[in-house]
C-alpha cells in the first residue's frame, strides 16, 4: 500500500512486470487492467496501439527476516495496543486471534 | 455540570436542516424492496455536486469500471440501483456533516470509523443472510448520533474527549459522565427524526447492546462490525479502543470466526476505494 507507482516508457518495460493501474487507448477503452502482469504479448499489443508509458508497480524487495521481524512486532504491538481494555473478554479474545493471526501473515 | 438532557438534543436536532430530500427517500428506499429507480436516479442527478462525489468514488480503481461512467444512470447500469444509492448516501451525510474545523475533534478518523464498520457490515451481510446495502448504511450512521452531539453541542464534547484521554476510556463512558447522554441517545433520536428504516434505527440505538431477536440482527452485524473496524485499524485513531465484543452475536447472525477471518482482505481492499469521500483526507 505505501509504496508509490511510476510512470515508465514503453521501451523500459519488461515481461513480469505488474500494471498499478488500468491502460486506455486513445478512445478511453480499457485494454489491460490494473494489476495485469505483462507478458510479452501484451508489449507488442501495447506498442502497436501506440501507448507511450504506462504506470507500474515498483518491483517490491522483499523485507529481510530482521524487517519482517520488526514489521510482525509492530502490528501486534498495535493490535495490543487497540484491545488493551478487552482483551480478557471471550469474544474480544478470539477476535484478537483472528486479527493477529492475519496481521502475522500479512505484515505491513 | 456539562449536562446535556436528551430533550435539549431534540430541540437541536429540530433546528437542523433538512437533509437533502433525495438523500431521505434514499435512506427510506435502502431498507425497502420496492423502488422507484428512475424517480429517485433523477433526483441525485439533480443534485450535481453530490453527483460528482458519488461518481468519483464509482470510477474509483476498486470497482474496475471499463470505462468511466459519468452519469448516475449509467453507474446504475453498470454498478446497481442499490450500490449507488449506498454511494450517493455516503457522499451526502459526510457533506452534510462537516464539522467546523474543532481542534479536538478528528472528523476524518470519525469518517473512517464510520465508512470502516459500513464496510465490515457489508461485507459480512451476505454471509449472515442480510441485505449488503442495508447493512452498509447501518454501519456508515451507526455513530450519527456522535456527529450530531459534536456539532450541537461542541462545548461540552470537547470535555467528554478530554474525559476519555485522561481516563484512557471508552467514548461512550466519558458521554455519560461528562454530558448524561451517550451517542446511542442521541443517534436514535435523530434516526428517528428523519424516519430512517427501522432496523437502521435499531443499529443506530443499540450498536453496543444489541438485542437478540429478528429485529436486532442489523444491530447485532452493526455491533461486530464495528469491533471489528476497530480492530482493523480502519480509523488510524491513536487512541482506538476496541469496544467489549459479545460473541453471542455470531450465533444470532450465523457467523462462525473462519468465515469473518476470510473477509478480512476484502474488507481492507473495498475501504481503501472510500478514501476520496473522508473528509480532511480530499
Amino acid at each position: 500500500m505505501s509504496q508509490t507507482s511510476q510512470i515508465l516508457p514503453l521501451a523500459s518495460l519488461q515481461p513480469g512486470m505488474r500494471l498499478a493501474e488500468a491502460v486506455r487507448d486513445r478512445f478511453g477503452n480499457i485494454m489491460l487492467t490494473a494489476d495485469t502482469t505483462l507478458t510479452e504479448s501484451h508489449l507488442a499489443a501495447l506498442r502497436q496501439r501506440g501507448i507511450a508509458s504506462v504506470r507500474i508497480v515498483p518491483e517490491r524487495i522483499p523485507p529481510s527476516a530482521e524487517e519482517l521481524a520488526a514489521m510482525r512486532a509492530s502490528a501486534e504491538a498495535r493490535l495490543r495496543q487497540i484491545f488493551r481494555k478487552t482483551l480478557d473478554l471471550p469474544g474480544n479474545r478470539r477476535l484478537f486471534e483472528v486479527l493477529l493471526a492475519y496481521r502475522l501473515e500479512n505484515p505491513e | 455540570m456539562n449536562k446535556v438532557t436528551l430533550d435539549s438534543v431534540m430541540d437541536k436536532i429540530h433546528r437542523l436542516p433538512s437533509l437533502p430530500a433525495v438523500v431521505n427517500e434514499l435512506i427510506l428506499a435502502l431498507g425497502n424492496e420496492g423502488l422507484s429507480v428512475d424517480q429517485l436516479a433523477h433526483g441525485i442527478e439533480k443534485d450535481q455536486a453530490l453527483s460528482a462525489r458519488a461518481l468519483r468514488v464509482a470510477n474509483s480503481p476498486f470497482y474496475g469500471m471499463p470505462q468511466p461512467v459519468s452519469s448516475i444512470h449509467d453507474a446504475i447500469v453498470v454498478l446497481g440501483f442499490r450500490a449507488v444509492g449506498s454511494l450517493v448516501t455516503t457522499a451526502a451525510l459526510t457533506e452534510f456533516f462537516t464539522a467546523p474545523t474543532l481542534a479536538w475533534f478528528d472528523q476524518s478518523s470519525f469518517w473512517r470509523h464510520s465508512l470502516g464498520c459500513g464496510v465490515c457490515c457489508r461485507k459480512l451481510a451476505g454471509p449472515a443472510g442480510l441485505d449488503p446495502e442495508t447493512g452498509f448504511t447501518a454501519g456508515l450512521l451507526h455513530d450519527i448520533g456522535r456527529l450530531l452531539l459534536v456539532v450541537t453541542c461542541s462545548k461540552e464534547y470537547e470535555a467528554v474527549v478530554a474525559w476519555r484521554e485522561a481516563h484512557d476510556g471508552f467514548l461512550v463512558d466519558a458521554e455519560l459522565a461528562v454530558l448524561g447522554v451517550s451517542h446511542m441517545d442521541a443517534g436514535e433520536a435523530l434516526a428517528r427524526h428523519w424516519h430512517f428504516a427501522p432496523e437502521i434505527q435499531v443499529a443506530v440505538a443499540a450498536h453496543h447492546q444489541p438485542p437478540a431477536d429478528a429485529a436486532g440482527r442489523y444491530a447485532g452485524l452493526t455491533h461486530l462490525a464495528e469491533v471489528l473496524a476497530h480492530g482493523l485499524d480502519l480509523a488510524r485513531d491513536p487512541y482506538a479502543l476496541a469496544s467489549p465484543l459479545d460473541a453471542g452475536v455470531l450465533e444470532c447472525l450465523d457467523l462462525d470466526w473462519p468465515r469473518i477471518a476470510a473477509a478480512l482482505p476484502a474488507i481492507e481492499k473495498e475501504f481503501a476505494s472510500y478514501e476520496t469521500l473522508i473528509p480532511g483526507a480530499r
